[in-house]
Protein backbone atom coordinates (compact mmCIF):
# COMPACT_ATOMS: atom_id res chain seq x y z
CA UNK A 1 0.00 0.00 0.00
CA UNK A 2 1.17 3.27 -0.61
CA UNK A 3 -0.21 6.72 -0.03
CA UNK A 4 -1.20 9.35 -2.74
CA UNK A 5 1.43 11.79 -3.93
CA UNK A 6 1.09 15.19 -5.90
CA UNK A 7 3.50 17.80 -6.20
CA UNK A 8 3.61 21.55 -5.24
CA UNK A 9 6.34 24.90 -5.69
CA UNK A 10 8.94 21.61 -5.78
CA UNK A 11 7.88 19.85 -2.98
CA UNK A 12 6.53 16.24 -3.04
CA UNK A 13 3.69 15.74 -0.58
CA UNK A 14 3.00 12.72 0.74
CA UNK A 15 -0.72 12.28 2.00
CA UNK A 16 -0.98 10.07 5.06
CA UNK A 17 -4.04 8.85 5.99
CA UNK A 18 -6.10 6.66 8.26
CA UNK A 19 -4.08 4.62 10.75
CA UNK A 20 -0.13 4.36 11.43
CA UNK A 21 0.83 1.50 12.87
CA UNK A 22 2.91 -1.07 13.00
CA UNK A 23 0.83 -2.78 10.14
CA UNK A 24 1.98 -0.24 7.89
CA UNK A 25 4.87 2.13 9.53
CA UNK A 26 7.29 0.36 7.43
CA UNK A 27 5.28 0.86 3.68
CA UNK A 28 5.20 5.08 5.16
CA UNK A 29 9.23 4.88 5.79
CA UNK A 30 9.79 3.21 2.86
CA UNK A 31 7.49 5.72 0.77
CA UNK A 32 9.32 8.53 2.06
CA UNK A 33 12.73 7.09 1.83
CA UNK A 34 11.99 6.74 -1.95
CA UNK A 35 10.37 10.43 -2.23
CA UNK A 36 13.83 11.79 -0.77
CA UNK A 37 16.18 9.95 -2.96
CA UNK A 38 14.01 11.74 -5.75
CA UNK A 39 13.40 15.01 -4.75
CA UNK A 40 14.77 18.06 -2.91
CA UNK A 41 11.69 18.66 -0.27
CA UNK A 42 9.21 16.21 0.93
CA UNK A 43 5.98 17.22 3.02
CA UNK A 44 3.78 14.86 4.55
CA UNK A 45 0.39 16.03 4.93
CA UNK A 46 -0.86 14.05 8.37
CA UNK A 47 -4.21 15.91 8.51
CA UNK A 48 -6.23 13.03 7.56
CA UNK A 49 -4.46 10.27 10.48
CA UNK A 50 -6.78 8.97 12.95
CA UNK A 51 -4.38 7.39 14.95
CA UNK A 52 -0.54 6.99 14.71
CA UNK A 53 1.57 4.51 17.45
CA UNK A 54 5.52 4.72 18.51
CA UNK A 55 5.88 3.06 15.18
CA UNK A 56 4.74 5.36 13.41
CA UNK A 57 6.90 7.94 14.84
CA UNK A 58 9.87 5.82 14.57
CA UNK A 59 9.29 6.22 10.56
CA UNK A 60 8.90 9.83 11.26
CA UNK A 61 12.18 10.14 13.15
CA UNK A 62 14.22 8.03 10.55
CA UNK A 63 12.71 9.88 7.39
CA UNK A 64 13.57 13.70 8.82
CA UNK A 65 17.37 12.23 9.85
CA UNK A 66 17.47 10.42 6.01
CA UNK A 67 16.43 13.85 5.09
CA UNK A 68 19.46 15.79 7.26
CA UNK A 69 21.80 13.54 6.12
CA UNK A 70 20.95 13.97 2.06
CA UNK A 71 20.30 17.82 2.49
CA UNK A 72 16.76 17.85 1.87
CA UNK A 73 13.86 19.62 3.97
CA UNK A 74 11.27 17.25 5.20
CA UNK A 75 8.34 18.79 6.39
CA UNK A 76 4.56 17.68 8.59
CA UNK A 77 1.78 19.50 7.42
CA UNK A 78 -1.43 20.40 8.77
CA UNK A 79 -1.21 17.01 11.39
CA UNK A 80 -4.28 15.87 13.11
CA UNK A 81 -5.08 16.09 16.56
CA UNK A 82 -3.94 12.63 17.34
CA UNK A 83 -0.50 13.48 15.30
CA UNK A 84 0.07 16.01 17.24
CA UNK A 85 -0.61 14.88 20.24
CA UNK A 86 1.90 11.93 20.20
CA UNK A 87 4.55 14.07 18.60
CA UNK A 88 3.86 16.30 22.06
CA UNK A 89 3.47 13.62 24.35
CA UNK A 90 7.01 12.46 22.94
CA UNK A 91 8.32 15.57 22.70
CA UNK A 92 8.90 16.04 19.17
CA UNK A 93 6.54 18.74 18.70
CA UNK A 94 9.87 21.33 18.06
CA UNK A 95 12.11 18.31 16.60
CA UNK A 96 10.18 18.11 13.08
CA UNK A 97 9.19 21.41 11.20
CA UNK A 98 5.52 21.43 11.31
CA UNK A 99 3.44 23.87 9.33
CA UNK A 100 -0.37 24.00 10.56
CA UNK B 1 -16.63 -7.34 32.36
CA UNK B 2 -16.37 -7.77 28.21
CA UNK B 3 -13.25 -9.76 27.22
CA UNK B 4 -12.70 -11.16 23.54
CA UNK B 5 -9.87 -13.24 22.43
CA UNK B 6 -8.20 -12.78 19.13
CA UNK B 7 -5.71 -13.94 17.15
CA UNK B 8 -2.37 -12.33 17.44
CA UNK B 9 -1.50 -11.10 14.05
CA UNK B 10 -0.88 -7.35 12.33
CA UNK B 11 -3.95 -7.27 11.12
CA UNK B 12 -5.61 -7.81 14.44
CA UNK B 13 -3.44 -5.13 16.91
CA UNK B 14 -6.44 -2.86 14.98
CA UNK B 15 -9.08 -4.57 15.81
CA UNK B 16 -7.94 -5.12 19.56
CA UNK B 17 -8.08 -1.19 19.66
CA UNK B 18 -11.07 -1.04 18.02
CA UNK B 19 -12.95 -3.71 20.33
CA UNK B 20 -11.73 -1.57 23.30
CA UNK B 21 -12.64 1.73 22.39
CA UNK B 22 -16.56 0.26 21.72
CA UNK B 23 -16.08 -1.44 24.92
CA UNK B 24 -15.24 2.13 26.48
CA UNK B 25 -17.57 4.02 24.36
CA UNK B 26 -20.59 1.90 25.70
CA UNK B 27 -19.59 2.96 29.08
CA UNK B 28 -20.01 6.42 28.29
CA UNK B 29 -15.85 7.23 28.75
CA UNK B 30 -15.01 10.65 27.42
CA UNK B 31 -13.49 10.53 23.70
CA UNK B 32 -10.10 12.35 24.97
CA UNK B 33 -9.52 9.75 27.05
CA UNK B 34 -10.98 6.96 24.61
CA UNK B 35 -7.96 8.39 22.57
CA UNK B 36 -5.70 7.54 25.38
CA UNK B 37 -6.27 4.17 26.25
CA UNK B 38 -6.36 3.37 21.99
CA UNK B 39 -2.74 4.48 22.21
CA UNK B 40 -1.57 2.60 25.37
CA UNK B 41 -3.78 -0.45 23.48
CA UNK B 42 -1.79 -0.18 20.68
CA UNK B 43 1.68 0.05 22.15
CA UNK B 44 0.88 -2.54 24.26
CA UNK B 45 -0.52 -5.41 22.09
CA UNK B 46 2.23 -4.56 19.55
CA UNK B 47 4.89 -5.57 22.20
CA UNK B 48 2.55 -8.57 22.32
CA UNK B 49 3.08 -9.38 18.98
CA UNK B 50 6.59 -8.80 18.35
CA UNK B 51 8.80 -9.49 21.59
CA UNK B 52 6.01 -11.82 23.22
CA UNK B 53 4.86 -13.87 20.09
CA UNK B 54 8.08 -12.79 17.90
CA UNK B 55 5.69 -11.65 15.12
CA UNK B 56 4.91 -15.61 15.00
CA UNK B 57 1.39 -15.69 13.76
CA UNK B 58 0.45 -19.06 14.16
CA UNK B 59 -3.19 -19.75 14.91
CA UNK B 60 -2.55 -20.83 18.73
CA UNK B 61 -0.61 -17.41 19.24
CA UNK B 62 -3.87 -15.69 21.31
CA UNK B 63 -3.98 -12.03 22.96
CA UNK B 64 -6.96 -11.87 25.45
CA UNK B 65 -8.36 -8.51 26.50
CA UNK B 66 -10.78 -7.77 28.56
CA UNK B 67 -12.27 -4.37 29.70
CA UNK B 68 -14.27 -3.19 33.05
CA UNK B 69 -15.27 0.06 34.07
CA UNK B 70 -16.58 0.84 37.15
CA UNK B 71 -17.02 4.21 39.28
CA UNK B 72 -14.95 6.11 36.61
CA UNK B 73 -12.20 4.44 36.67
CA UNK B 74 -11.19 1.66 33.43
CA UNK B 75 -9.32 -1.52 34.03
CA UNK B 76 -7.92 -3.68 31.07
CA UNK B 77 -6.18 -6.96 31.24
CA UNK B 78 -4.18 -8.07 28.43
CA UNK B 79 -3.12 -11.85 28.33
CA UNK B 80 -0.78 -13.60 25.95
CA UNK B 81 1.06 -16.30 26.14
CA UNK B 82 4.35 -15.54 24.66
CA UNK B 83 7.83 -15.13 26.08
CA UNK B 84 7.42 -14.08 29.60
CA UNK B 85 7.84 -10.40 29.89
CA UNK B 86 11.32 -9.65 32.17
CA UNK B 87 9.69 -6.30 34.17
CA UNK B 88 13.49 -5.48 34.31
CA UNK B 89 13.66 -4.93 31.22
CA UNK B 90 10.54 -2.60 30.63
CA UNK B 91 12.16 1.00 31.25
CA UNK B 92 11.21 4.20 29.50
CA UNK B 93 13.71 6.06 27.67
CA UNK B 94 15.20 9.37 27.94
CA UNK B 95 13.31 11.66 25.41
CA UNK B 96 16.21 13.97 25.08
CA UNK B 97 17.75 11.69 22.91
CA UNK B 98 15.90 11.57 19.95
CA UNK B 99 15.78 8.25 18.08
CA UNK B 100 13.44 6.03 16.53
CA UNK B 101 12.22 3.34 18.72
CA UNK B 102 11.15 2.58 22.60
CA UNK B 103 8.89 5.00 23.26
CA UNK B 104 6.12 3.02 23.18
CA UNK B 105 6.87 1.80 26.97
CA UNK B 106 7.25 5.72 27.79
CA UNK B 107 3.50 6.24 26.39
CA UNK B 108 1.83 3.58 28.29
CA UNK B 109 3.60 4.98 31.75
CA UNK B 110 2.35 8.67 30.72
CA UNK B 111 -1.26 7.40 29.84
CA UNK B 112 -2.28 4.98 32.32
CA UNK B 113 -2.47 5.56 36.36
CA UNK B 114 -0.74 1.69 36.60
CA UNK B 115 0.42 -1.12 34.90
CA UNK B 116 2.13 -4.07 36.05
CA UNK B 117 2.52 -7.13 35.00
CA UNK B 118 0.53 -10.08 37.66
CA UNK B 119 2.03 -12.43 39.61
CA UNK B 120 -0.88 -14.51 40.30
CA UNK B 121 -0.33 -18.08 38.50
CA UNK B 122 -2.94 -18.28 35.39
CA UNK B 123 -3.39 -20.35 32.80
CA UNK B 124 -2.07 -17.50 30.64
CA UNK B 125 2.12 -16.79 30.93
CA UNK B 126 1.50 -12.62 30.78
CA UNK B 127 -0.77 -11.07 32.58
CA UNK B 128 -0.66 -6.97 32.05
CA UNK B 129 -3.01 -5.08 34.03
CA UNK B 130 -4.14 -1.58 33.46
CA UNK B 131 -5.51 0.99 35.26
CA UNK B 132 -7.04 4.45 34.36
CA UNK B 133 -8.96 7.21 36.32
CA UNK B 134 -11.39 9.71 34.52
CA UNK B 135 -13.92 12.07 35.31
CA UNK B 136 -17.36 12.01 33.58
Amino acid sequence: MSYPENTENDTLIISVNGDVDLENSDNLREQVSKALDANTAVSLNMSEVSYIDSSGVAALIESKQKAEEGGKDFKIIKPSESVTSVLQMAKLDTFFIIEN
Amino acid sequence: MSSKEFHSTIKNLKHIRQFVEQELLKNSVPQNIINEIKIVIGEATANIYKYGYLKDEDVKNKILAKVLVVNDEIEIHLFDNGVKVDKSMVKPRDLSDVKPGKIGSYFIGKLVDYFDWSDKKSDWVNHLILKKKFKS
